[in-house]
């Protein structure tokens, strides 16, 4: 599906207008539109609301009946990598741009699943792991795909596997000593550089010396080891932080208050880092919770078990709070809606419950002011369900990235292959799907061989009605 | 500011405020009393309580070892005063312990709590044992072994692990990390021997830059764990050493911190003592198994010790096998080690919670009580460096508190509740076990356990004897080497929860009703010791009115039934003499058809049964009546009619619906009257003018009889005649629509043959019970001729027989004898009986028959046991009396598989005396109920 996408991009210009009309639109932010228009302009939303003029060149795309929603962010994900951690503890010179891998099924499986926005970053298995970076998950090459090049350096404070928390620790302690003695010497060494310069001999001593060197070093001085380091410490980095327990969380705002990155840090937290409610509250930085919802721990004398569902907490707490997906759950926990859908029968509020699918995260990694509602300005990233995000029974219709269609779920291949049909234009109600599995046995074969020759011809795919020829 | 006491506090003294009471107390008692008053703004400070417990042991050098009672003052998470007879301010809650030790929480000096770190170095002062503490984890099973500081151990596994913490295991979040850096952790022996070789890599790679090769480490061997020893310390404090580690050993170093030396050969502890001597620094040694063997090394020098304890109380050591390197502790060198500062610990590896265990086992080893609990509090606690605030209780040390449910040291105590810093930090979960050991238990007039315990669950005596088994967590009782252990006391006849209610109950009402939760007159007769009344109407019915069995505790109704029909009583009293014992008899006769119509049912029920088992063809005989025909002709007496009574007593006019079918002549029936919980059938006659039937509903008169006449269409005039009673009827028809009712001929046979059981009749139901010997006749008799007729009649329905009362009874002792008949004394046990003074209990005790005593009154029954008293003072054996209030009774009425004994399987309800409960000078401790004390 992402190749069909591509090829658009590769055999054409993208229409440059493009108006969704008739649709229920819930921007989360702000008040929900019953039947509304969302026009697209050059990447961007230009009006969205009940009665939108379109222009006359623009191709109106009606979604009665539909409900548009904005692209969903996931806040933290290690599966657009080719690997999910590195062996090394502390790597602050890696990049996530490196390792992205654009053909990697995970990004086609987000499509379906409405997510718009992943903020790729290696996963919780560091001391300092690497850069993160936004994308998006359309693109050929990374610089393609990227919504927001750097995010912020990876940290744990939970214990590297095979590791325990005095070695975390100390690495981490550690590191950022061996920042300051790096800085204190390079201070020293431009300092030294410059009497050279001038042919002069060192006449003071080293502390001195330090402190006339540091206005002297550029940034394009520091090494790889460090660059990234002192970015962080100063503040120009983002900062991510795992903590698997909640007693990691005090731990982990006082590591990030010596040095310097705690009004830029966000805490990745683990399963039951919710009993440390009143620290993470206090310390107001946005959160990102466990893919896991509910939180199971037995009492060892009593023996009885107790239940607690962690979003709940948060939002009584009202500390806003990022939703993740699991992928790799067999069940609906790999939607980010039913996530939110889960946190709503277990009492929060709606509008909680859709903001930290979608503002929320966006706000966490930094592209809250381009994605993560419909408003006019932002990017067109919006999701077409056929029915509200909330309930079971919705599935993602259309999927527009940058007001470029980027998913289409009548001509998604897989979905075809599980189902056993042919794409048809309207996508039939589930019923009638039921019954197609055994007549369209024989075709599913037929199927599977057209896909393979599909992908290059799908722009010229026989045409439905809802899609206009190309340009 | 030591609270000195002396002697005991008397239990019964009031606790005032010191400034009103005008005891005389010690000076420094008045100046605590005026300092705390000062304090004491508002009652609501959270962590402010005040404990008092059997016994309270402080663990302190000097002052008295253990305060018994004692009482622990805290204010706001600290301690502030402790003593035997101090003066607690009003305002503070109070928390008792009966039968507990209260001591300061455990500190474990050693623990592998803090898993062993995964660096590679060899020394590596860098790392912290305080980073592995998650103080939001649950630490209850510690907690639930008493354990409440502990130290942290960077690991024994490298020559420097690190620097050490000490934690504690609850309380307020912030306190729970009382020395972040407490030590550096060093390893002496063969466990540190061959770290792995220790890497670094250049990051990021390069090719500019070699990647250096791994390094080796020492030590690996004793050679070379002092040289690397020294060699780390000159290279971090010479400055160039810059790395975590080397700057962390040198600022510790500077500091002064303390070293913990961890070694258990003696060669180690040896090199170990040289290199504190040479460095002259403060240090002490963990582990130290072969300590024995450089004892006065050991001594001379006064190290401290924490000596871990062999390991093996989970699931055994393990082999040791000829390996002449490995080490294990040893209980007999704990004695060999004179005075040396010493703490006990848990072998590594071992959980913590074992502490109290593994420290009792050190008894064996020659150590004293009083030693050991100081090695696992205080003296630990000296040295990692805490003792300010923990190991002891004092005022101004933190309020970590264990309570003990009993001696601290012995197995079958455990843990209560922990406070940490004041707060709760552990409470036991509730069972409802309880163990009560005593000098005495008392099982019959023959048997007695000396020195034996009763285990009572789930409110049911589970075992009894020399030693029984005291489940996790049960609760304990001591009553002493002169404790008397003894089955609840039985009041025979009582009265108790009638509240005055004079009426005489039929036959079919079970006293059950009454029975609600205890009120203050069940809990004065329980808190005397007696624990079951049989409850009976003051007077009873000619047919004999029910008796129930009744706990005076429990809580609710169905805790307190032991059975709702213990007991038909029958008063032959002020019988006619030449009637005595017919009404008895002929209630007799009556239960035995009601019995008989039963056995045939049942008879037939297993034919019927295995008929069908056969698989063999059933007659079905629907022998069921159901007249469904509908009169279509309206006829003069059909239908609905709306009756007016009136006149004779009948004040105002009652209207009542009467429906009426005719048949031929006859005329059935049924009427409503308001205020009547059911409709009444009416029979009767018709012969076209006059109507004459009869009401079906039971009065002492007989049924009511109805002559009316039909004066006119729909309108019957007549009267109702009740004997001499006359009530006028004026009824009028309201419906001639034919009225349907089923009039319901007793099945015999069911649907598919098989046979239906009789109706059940309430009244006859404890005569049957009787009839099937499962409960006793009572019978109330005044004079021998009286007891004669019962007896006689007993025997010839082969019933269970208790004469109540029974003036004259010893007559006819052997008779009640031969019997297994009963007697229950009047409460008047020594009485002037033809003109000399009788003890008629004793008289019939010694002729061998069984005897009991009642109290016939309501929460009189209290003086039961003094009534009892008075009998063994006037002659009775005091065992017969005991006998009488417990195991007679009980087996008169054929509860004995319930009350009245010590036995496996009867209810908890016994009491603890201190003495026999009959010789003067004994005093009645406590009363348990179904496991639980009566307060």
């Amino acid at each position: 599906m992402t190749l069909a996408a591509i090829a658009r991009l590769a055999h054409g210009v993208p229409p440059a207008k493009v108006a969704l009309q008739g649709g229920r639109i819930i921007p989360v932010v702000g008040e929900e539109i019953a039947k509304g228009t969302i026009l697209i302009e050059n990447e961007r939303i230009t009006a969205l609301g009940e009665h939108v003029e379109v222009p006359y060149d623009a191709m109106v795309v009606d979604v009665s009946g539909k409900v548009l929603f904005p692209g969903m962010i996931d806040p933290h994900s290690s599966r657009g990598l080719d690997i999910a951690n590195e062996n090394l503890p502390v790597t602050p010179y890696l990049d996530a741009y490196d390792a992205l891998d654009p053909s990697k099924l995970y990004f086609e499986d987000a499509l379906r699943d409405g997510i718009t926005s992943i903020h790729v970053i290696v996963s919780n298995n560091c001391v300092i792991g690497g850069l993160g970076r936004v994308v998006h998950p359309i693109g050929l090459t990374p610089d393609e795909m990227t919504l927001q090049p750097t995010t912020g350096l990876k940290i744990g404070v939970s214990p590297k596997q095979g590791s325990d928390r005095l070695v975390q620790m100390a690495t981490l302690r550690e590191t950022f000593r061996e920042l300051k003695d790096y800085l204190d010497k390079l201070a020293e060494q431009k300092y030294e550089e410059s009497l050279k310069k001038k042919e002069e001999e060192i006449d003071v001593g080293p502390d001195e010396a330090i402190k006339r060197g540091k206005e002297l070093v550029r940034p394009e001085d520091y090494d790889d080891a460090h660059r990234n380091l002192v970015k962080l410490t100063r503040g120009e980095l983002g900062a991510f932080i795992y903590c698997d327990r909640a007693s990691d969380v005090a731990r982990t705002i006082g590591v990030a208050k010596e040095n310097g990155f705690f009004t830029r840090s966000v805490l990745v937290l683990g399963p039951d880092c919710f009993k440390a409610i009143d620290e993470i509250k206090a310390a107001g930085r946005p959160i990102v919770l466990f893919s896991d919802l509910i939180y199971r721990e037995r009492d060892p004398v009593s023996g009885k078990i107790a239940e607690t569902f962690v979003p709940k907490v948060f939002a009584d707490a009202g500390v806003a709070f990022s939703l993740q997906p699991n992928p790799d759950a067999s069940l609906a926990e790999r939607y980010l809606n039913y996530q939110a859908s889960r946190c709503v029968r277990n009492g929060i509020a709606r509008k909680t419950a859709l903001e930290s699918i979608t503002i929320n995260p966006a706000k966490a990694v930094g592209v809250g002011d381009r994605v993560g509602s419909l408003e006019v300005g932002k990017i067109a990233n919006i999701v077409v369900f056929n029915g509200d995000p909330l309930d079971f029974d919705t599935w993602v219709d259309l999927v527009y990235i940058k007001g470029i269609k980027a998913y289409d779920r009548t001509t998604d291949v897989r979905l075809k292959q599980l189902l056993g049909e042919e794409p048809k234009e309207v996508a039939e109600k589930p019923e009638e799907k039921k019954e197609q599995p055994k007549e369209k046995a024989e075709e599913k074969k037929s199927g599977e061989e057209d896909s393979a020759k599909e992908a290059p011809n799908k722009g010229d795919k026989p045409s439905d009605g809802s899609e206009p020829k190309k340009p | 500011m030591a609270n000195r006491d002396s002697g005991m506090a008397d239990a019964a003294m009031p606790w005032r405020r010191c400034a009103c009471s005008g005891r005389a107390i010690g000076l420094a008692t008045a100046l605590i009393c005026l300092a705390l008053s000062n304090h004491f703004a508002s009652a609501d400070e959270p962590r402010s309580f005040v404990i008092r417990a059997k016994r309270v042991i402080p663990v302190l050098p000097d002052g008295p070892w253990v305060y018994e009672p004692g009482v622990v003052v805290v204010y706001d998470g600290k301690v502030v005063a402790v003593g035997s007879d101090i003066g607690i301010p009003d305002d503070l809650p109070v928390v008792e312990f009966a039968d507990a030790t209260v001591m300061p929480g455990l500190v474990a000096a050693a623990t592998s709590l803090a898993p062993p770190h995964t660096g590679d170095e060899s020394i590596a002062a860098g790392y912290r044992a305080v980073d592995a503490f998650l103080p939001r984890d649950n630490f209850a099973t510690v907690l639930a072994g008493g354990v409440t500081t502990v130290h942290l151990n960077p690991g024994d596994h490298r020559l420097l692990t690190g620097q050490g913490a000490v934690v504690r295991l609850g309380g307020p979040l912030a306190g729970r990390v009382l020395k972040e850096r407490a030590d550096l952790t060093i390893t002496l022996g063969e466990r540190a021997f061959h770290p792995p070789r220790d890497v670094t890599y250049q990051t990021p790679a390069s090719s500019d830059v070699a990647i250096p090769p791994a390094v080796r480490q020492r030590p690996d061997s004793r050679m070379g764990q002092m040289l690397g020893l020294e060699e780390a310390l000159a290279r971090a404090e010479s400055g160039e050493w810059r790395d975590i580690h080397g700057i962390a050993l040198r600022e510790a170093w500077d500091s002064g911190a303390l070293l913990r030396l961890q070694v258990q050969r003696n060669a180690d502890i040896a090199a170990g003592i040289a290199f504190l001597r040479k460095h002259n620094r403060e240090g002490y040694l963990v582990g130290g198994a072969e300590a024995h063997l450089v004892r006065s090394e050991v001594v001379n020098a006064r190290i401290p010790l924490v000596y871990q304890l062999p390991r093996g109380l989970r699931g055994g050591a393990g082999d040791v096998g000829y390996d002449p390197d490995r080490v294990e502790a040893e209980l007999t060198a704990l004695a060999m080690l004179g005075d040396v500062p010493l703490a006990l610990a848990t072998w590594s590896g071992e959980p913590v919670s074992d502490l109290r265990l593994a420290a009792a086992t050190a008894l064996r080893a020659g150590l004293s009580e009083r030693r050991v609990i100081e090695s696992i509090t205080r003296v630990p606690a000296e040295i990692i460096g805490v003792a300010d605030r923990v190991g002891s209780l004092a005022p101004g040390r933190d309020a970590d508190i264990v309570v003990f449910s009993g001696d601290p040291l012995a197995t079958g105590s455990h843990v209560e509740r922990v406070y940490i810093a004041g707060e709760l930090a552990f409470e036991a979960p509730k069972t409802s076990a309880l163990v009560v050991r005593a000098g005495t238990i008392w099982i019959d007039e023959n048997r007695r356990i000396r020195d034996g315990a009763v285990l009572v669950e789930n409110g049911v005596i589970t075992a009894v004897g020399h030693s029984v088994p005291h489940p996790p967590f049960a609760r304990f009782i001591d009553a002493g080497s002169d404790g008397f252990i003894t089955p609840g006391f039985i009041d025979a006849f009582g009265h108790l929860g009638l509240d005055g209610d004079r009426a005489s109950t039929s036959p079919e009402l079970s006293l059950a009703t009454i029975v609600g939760v205890p009120g203050p007159p069940e809990r004065r007769v329980a808190k005397s010791g007696v624990t079951t009344v049989l409850v009976a109407p003051y007077s009873s019915s000619p047919q004999g009115s029910q008796i129930a069995a009744v706990r005076t505790g429990g809580k609710d109704r169905d805790a307190r039934m032991i059975r709702a029909t213990a007991g038909v009583v029958f008063d032959l009293r002020e019988t006619d003499p030449m009637d005595v014992g017919v009404k008895f008899k002929k209630r007799l006769e009556e239960g035995k058809k009601y019995l008989e119509k039963w056995r045939n049912f049942e008879k037939e029920l297993a034919e019927w049964k295995e008929k069908k088992a056969k698989g063999e063809p059933i007659k079905v005989e629907a022998k069921r009546e159901v007249v469904k025909e509908a009169e279509e002709k309206p006829d003069p007496i059909t239908g609905t009619w709306t009756v007016t009574l009136s006149g004779g007593p009948i004040e105002q006019s009652l209207t009542a619906t009467m429906k009426l079918r005719l048949s031929g002549s006859d005329i059935e029936g049924r009427i409503m009257v308001p205020g009547q919980p059911e409709e009444a059938k009416v029979t009767g006659t018709f012969d076209g003018k006059h109507i004459s039937g009869t009401i079906d509903v039971e009065t002492p008169f007989g049924p009511p009889a109805i002559e009316a006449d039909l004066i006119e269409d729909d309108h019957i005039v007549g009267v109702v005649k009740l004997a001499e009673i006359k009530i006028d009827l004026d009824a009028k028809r309201t419906s001639k629509e034919s009225v349907e009712f089923k009039i319901v001929k007793k099945k015999t046979r069911g649907k598919e043959g098989e046979p239906l059981p009789p109706t059940v009749d309430e009244g006859l139901e404890p005569i049957r019970a009787i009839l099937e010997k499962k409960i006793s006749a009572v019978v109330a008799a005044r004079t021998p001729a009286q007891i004669d007729a019962a007896l006689k009649v007993a025997k010839e329905f082969e019933v269970s027989l208790v004469v109540l009362e029974g003036d004259g009874a010893a007559a006819l002792a052997d008779r009640l004898v031969e019997q297994s008949v009963g007697v229950i004394v009047p409460a008047d046990v020594y009485r002037f009986v033809d003109e000399r003074w009788y003890h008629e209990a004793d008289d019939l005790s010694r002729k061998g028959v069984a005897v009991a005593f009642q109290s016939n009154a309501e929460d009189a029954a209290r003086s039961l046991p003094l009534i009892g008293l008075r009998a063994v003072e006037r002659g009775m054996a005091a065992d017969a009396a005991l006998a009488a209030f417990t195991r007679l009774a009980a087996k008169m009425y054929k509860l004995d598989d319930k009350i009245g004994s010590l036995q496996p399987g009867r209810l908890g309800d016994l009491l603890i005396f201190k003495g026999h409960p009959f010789e003067t000078g004994s005093r009645l401790e406590r009363v348990i109920i179904g496991g639980e004390d009566v307060e």
